[in-house]
């Protein structure tokens, strides 16, 4: 497959959609939720975010200062973390309201 | 905050469940609500309170 031809472009744009469906879905679920489960949501979310936002500044800082290996080392590898960060966020805050 | 529910709901043979179904929010809710880990916001205090018939003061009250 040679760079810049449409098929690479058309790959990189189909996760999106999955992921659109997910957030839909996960957008229907709070609906349903009652105000204790969108607390907790939320306060995953507040774990999260901030999270993965310091992630991506360090590696932005490292990249200012150490030449980074893309192969190993790149924003791609960072999105993962996120749902991580959201999992753990709301298991602590289960945990803080005795669920 | 302290509250009553779990007495008023034994009185009435309900489970936490009953309530649950009652009040529009999740067994697990009702449950920390119970154990006080979390407070009820208003709107659902108030719904607690029509459910018992009873006012908010006699079913939930600052902790001393």
């Amino acid at each position: 497959m040679e760079f810049g031809s449409g098929w690479v472009y058309a790959a990189a744009l189909l996760p999106p959609i999955p992921f659109a469906a997910a957030v839909w879905a996960l957008i229907r679920v709070a609906r349903a939720s009652d105000e204790l489960e969108r607390r907790l949501h939320l306060k995953a979310m507040a774990v999260a975010f901030p999270l993965t936002m310091l992630m991506l500044m360090v590696l932005g800082l490292l990249e200012v200062g150490v030449e980074l290996d893309r192969q190993n080392l790149a924003y791609r590898h960072l999105w993962g973390l996120m749902p991580l960060f959201y999992a753990g966020g709301l298991i602590a805050a289960r945990r803080r309201y005795g669920q | 905050m302290t509250n009553r529910l779990k007495l008023l709901g034994v009185e009435r043979n309900w489970t936490q469940q009953d309530l649950a179904d009652r009040a529009g929010v999740s067994r697990q809710t009702i449950n920390s609500i119970e154990t006080g880990k979390y407070d009820p916001s208003l709107p659902l205090a108030f719904t607690l309170a029509r459910i018992f018939d009873a006012p908010i003061e006699s079913i939930f009250s600052p902790d001393t």
